[in-house]
């Protein structure tokens, strides 16, 4: 039997989430709630609120002028059904992006901003980062089960941003897992980074994935990935570590 | 007020042949809800250009979810509503760099009630909003029927802040309660 004094807060920030006016630290302590306590958000407030909405508000602003034909057209580019972010390739679904270095909710998504990207585009920035005196380039390593990935992280403290180029990683499927990717900056905090969640396509070849870092990294000794959850987590328990770069000790 | 022509009632099983790929589905779908889809992501996302963006993925959403539609939980327009929602305030939170909503996925599967009509029919969700005090019947219908942001609220009201966000959590607490006493196995999800 839980504690009723528990139970009555986690239901009013979950009715929060389900209104949209979840505080950042009202997020944290939900997630706190659903992880430590085991309590399940329950979509059943989700329901209502959508019902309400639906039923009572005015919707009767007609489509954009050309909107239907770009929802229409991106609809038969992606086959009816599949998703376009796959077909692109990039970072399908965004990061819940929040560091587990601190308390602190900042979700720096930087992945939904990057589909539609052309590969080109990423390819230039990451050469150009390389060029910067003050950044580092490191070698992925996979592990036993990733033993094909072949790659790198580019990254620059001052500019703080950072590139990946990865080939040979199994590719994913978005509703199953994703990777995500996490910053160990022992500078900041015992606690990694979150450096972004993003998918490997099918299609093979080379994969630029930009890092989207939650939180300022300020001396980054490894960078890792793990396999996770759709959408990613705020605490990787490292069940499923696919690669590690590591800067020379 | 207008309403949506997409009103409960007004669903026409678009959403099972847009699963099915069926010719001529996705343009129905579009002119159907559309009007929907629109008005309520520009409640959410002012810019007409984020709107347009976030439109096109609700709908690009809603192509891989069509299949997930169950006419037993609620009408299509509620259910394209949820993700529309879900989507629009996705937006927002990557834009004000706080964390999102879980996407849509499992969580949209529940146990269903055991009796005819959807279990989120608006009349049921009406009837149980009808028994809260009358206080807070009134900052729902200043949230939803005309679109008021809390903090609008607030100043419309002149209640705090904190008590307008607490009286609207702990009313749809409460409905969500009431709904789950009026079924008549009362279903636990």
């Amino acid at each position: 039997m839980r504690d009723p004094a528990l139970q009555s807060r986690f239901d009013e920030l979950d009715a929060a989430r389900a209104l949209g006016d979840l505080s950042p630290e009202e997020r944290v302590e939900l997630d706190g709630l659903i992880e430590r306590e085991n309590f399940e958000s329950d979509s059943d407030l989700d329901w209502i609120v959508a019902s309400l909405e639906v039923s009572r508000g005015d919707f009767s602003q007609p489509l954009e002028p050309g909107l239907r034909e770009k929802i229409l057209s991106d609809g038969e580019e992606s086959g009816g059904r599949s998703d376009p972010g796959e077909v692109i390739g990039l970072w399908k679904h965004p990061a819940i992006g929040w560091a587990a270095a601190a308390g602190l909710v900042l979700a720096f998504v930087l992945s939904e901003l990057m589909v539609g990207v052309p590969r080109d585009t990423l390819s230039d920035a990451r050469d150009s980062l390389i060029q910067t005196a003050t950044s580092m380039q490191l070698e992925f390593a996979g592990t036993d089960d990733f033993s094909a990935l072949q790659g790198d992280v580019v990254w620059g403290d001052e500019q703080q941003e950072g590139y990946m180029m990865l080939s040979g990683l199994p590719a994913n499927d978005p509703e199953v897992s994703q990777y995500q990717l996490w910053i160990v900056d022992p500078e900041r905090d015992s606690a990694p980074v979150d450096g972004g969640v993003f998918d490997i396509q099918a299609s093979g070849g080379a994969t630029i994935v930009p890092v989207a870092a939650a939180l300022k990294v300020a001396q980054p000794v490894a960078f890792v990935i793990t396999v996770e959850k759709p959408g990613g987590v705020v605490v990787s328990k490292q069940e499923t570590v696919a690669a590690v770069a590591k800067r020379a000790s | 007020m207008a309403k949506a022509t997409t009103a409960e009632g007004g669903d026409g099983g678009i959403l099972a042949r847009v699963a099915r790929c069926e010719k001529g589905a996705m343009e129905e779908c579009v002119d159907r809800y559309g009007s929907l889809i629109w008005s309520l992501t520009s409640r959410y996302v002012r810019q007409r250009a984020d709107a347009e963006d976030v439109v096109q993925e609700i709908f690009t959403e809603l192509w891989k979810s069509a299949d997930r539609y169950d006419p037993g939980k609620s009408s299509e327009s509620t259910f394209i509503g949820l993700i529309a929602r879900r989507r629009s305030i996705d937006w927002l939170r990557k834009h004000s760099r706080q964390p999102q909503l879980e996407a849509i996925g499992d969580n949209m599967e529940q146990p269903e009630a055991p009796e005819a009509g959807a279990r989120f029919d608006s009349d049921r969700v009406e009837m149980a909003l009808r028994k809260l005090p009358e206080a807070t019947r009134r900052l729902f219908s200043l949230h939803f029927d005309q679109g008021m942001t809390h903090p609008e609220i607030a100043a419309e009201t002149g209640m705090p802040l904190g008590t307008v966000k607490t009286k609207l959590r702990r009313g749809l607490v409460l409905v969500r309660e009431l709904m789950r006493e009026s079924e008549p196995n009362c279903v636990v999800s």
